[in-house]
């Protein structure tokens, strides 16, 4: 793995990770746990674990890990990795969200909310839904371009 | 030159200002931004020809890609002969700085970058850094700066006398790397709105992930991330909240629908230094507050939103 997969072998199962992770409650599996599957040898339940995108990439766990392993940077290589070998599991939204993301900054330099919402909505129409009243809100204080 | 140097306020740092893509929506940041500088005489051009710096999106899908685009972004401000870059923009600042210490880390991949870029002279040798706004507000225009700016202001008190201002860093300015402030008890927003005549609340949520664009995929997950930041916030007597990143404000500020205990106003740091130097209220984008500030004499622990 290219960044820090290596300190992997430090990791000494502590948990602060999982501890300091805002989302962890809604994995399937805790940072720590992600950690002791790879260790395991079990690439493949790792690789289709939904912790992977529900990463926020807050750098909680990173900057509080004791041994130093950058955990937010394994996890960018592990979503990586997933995406190219097919193991995403069906439950995730952020891949449709970053392609969405990724599409329109390729495409023209700079990135429009509203624009991205709309691409992202249109895999996910309940999300979408669930957020007009906020973009209804956001478009009368003219906080919301395309 | 960034600040007028016969003053003798100024470093010798060429700014290039990075507003990222988040800037055009974020409610009144660049317009106070842009008012501040004037009072304070700092000058923050903007870097033409900017492209989006990647986000998290990017290093989710293609790390090579993603270092790519902030080389490029890198280069281009060297060509400009900037000395440093500049945003206001958590997700740009720790995106950019990232961006840069994966050139400096790898140089066979700085060698592939350049060379995949053809057409383009990416000066990558010695990267411009990446600095944070509130940086330069706290660290560059020193306090005397701030000091004469206040006294050719007017009436600013009546603003800044019995507001509770709790600090939001949200994650990523004290968790990026090679950051200048502690991880866990960032200080600088502190100091910066205390040089400002304001009262401080200490609270447990300043770095607190605010859950980022996850709030449009996950909002439900992230909705409880936003009610326990401004339930601790409002805990420890806090009437308005400050923030350093668009999409933390857009969080905090769209989040409070049905929070209990009403409503606390999340401004943008600038918005809160220019009501402090006395700056014309119209100059500072209150109004595009989802959560608006009642600024009258009674209204100061107040939040008000459509619809609520």
């Amino acid at each position: 793995m290219e960044h820090g997969g290596d300190r992997l072998d430090g990791c000494i199962q502590c948990g602060t990770c999982s501890g300091s992770c805002p989302l962890a409650e809604e994995m399937d599996i805790g940072p720590r746990g992600l950690f002791a599957l790879i260790r395991s040898g079990d690439l493949k339940s790792a690789l289709s674990s939904t912790t992977l995108w529900l990463c926020v990439s807050c750098q909680s766990c990173a900057s509080r890990c004791p041994q130093q392993i950058p955990v937010t940077d394994l996890i960018y290589s592990l979503k990586q990795l997933a995406l190219e070998h097919g193991f995403v599991p069906s439950s995730a939204k952020m891949p449709d969200l970053y392609r969405a993301f990724a599409a329109q900054a390729r495409a023209r330099g700079r990135v429009k909310e509203g624009m991205i919402a709309a691409r992202y909505g249109l895999r996910h129409p309940g999300d979408m839904l669930s957020k007009l009243p906020l973009a209804i809100e956001l478009l009368k204080r003219r906080r919301m371009t395309f | 030159m960034p600040i007028d140097a016969e003053r003798g306020h100024a470093g010798q740092e060429r700014y290039a200002y990075f507003p990222g893509c988040s800037m055009e929506t974020a409610g009144g940041y660049a317009q106070s931004l842009d008012a501040l500088c004037r009072a304070l005489g700092l000058e923050l051009p903007e870097l033409p020809g900017w492209q989006c710096c990647g986000a998290s999106a990017f290093f989710s899908l293609d790390h090579e890609e993603a270092v790519s685009r902030v080389a490029r972004t890198l280069a281009l401000a060297q060509s400009v002969g900037a000395t440093q870059i500049v945003t206001g923009c958590n997700g740009c600042y720790s995106t950019l700085r990232k961006g840069r210490a994966a050139l400096l880390a790898d140089p066979a991949l700085k060698e592939r970058i350049r060379r995949e870029s053809p057409g383009q002279e990416l000066a990558l040798g010695d990267p411009v850094p990446v600095r944070h706004v509130l940086e330069v507000l706290t660290e560059d225009v020193d306090a005397s700066r701030w000091e004469d700016a206040r006294r050719e202001g007017r009436q600013q008190d009546r603003f800044v006398a019995g507001m509770k201002v709790a600090a939001y860093y949200g994650c990523l300015f004290s968790r990026c790397p090679g950051s200048t402030d502690d991880p866990e008890h960032p200080a600088m927003l502190d100091t910066l709105l205390r040089r400002l005549g304001f009262e401080l609340v200490e609270h447990g949520a300043r770095t607190a992930c605010c859950g980022a664009s996850h709030a449009l995929a996950h909002g439900r997950s992230t909705a409880g991330l936003v009610q326990r930041i401004v339930g601790t916030m409002r805990a420890r007597g806090a009437t308005a909240a400050a923030t350093i990143c668009p999409l933390c404000q857009l969080n905090l500020d769209s989040g409070q629908r049905g929070q209990k205990g009403g409503m606390l106003p999340v401004y943008f740091v600038t918005q809160l230094a220019g009501l402090a130097l006395g700056l014309p209220v119209e100059d500072l984008g209150l109004d595009k507050l989802l959560v608006r500030p009642r600024l009258d004499p009674d209204g100061k622990g107040e939040g008000v939103r459509d619809g609520q």
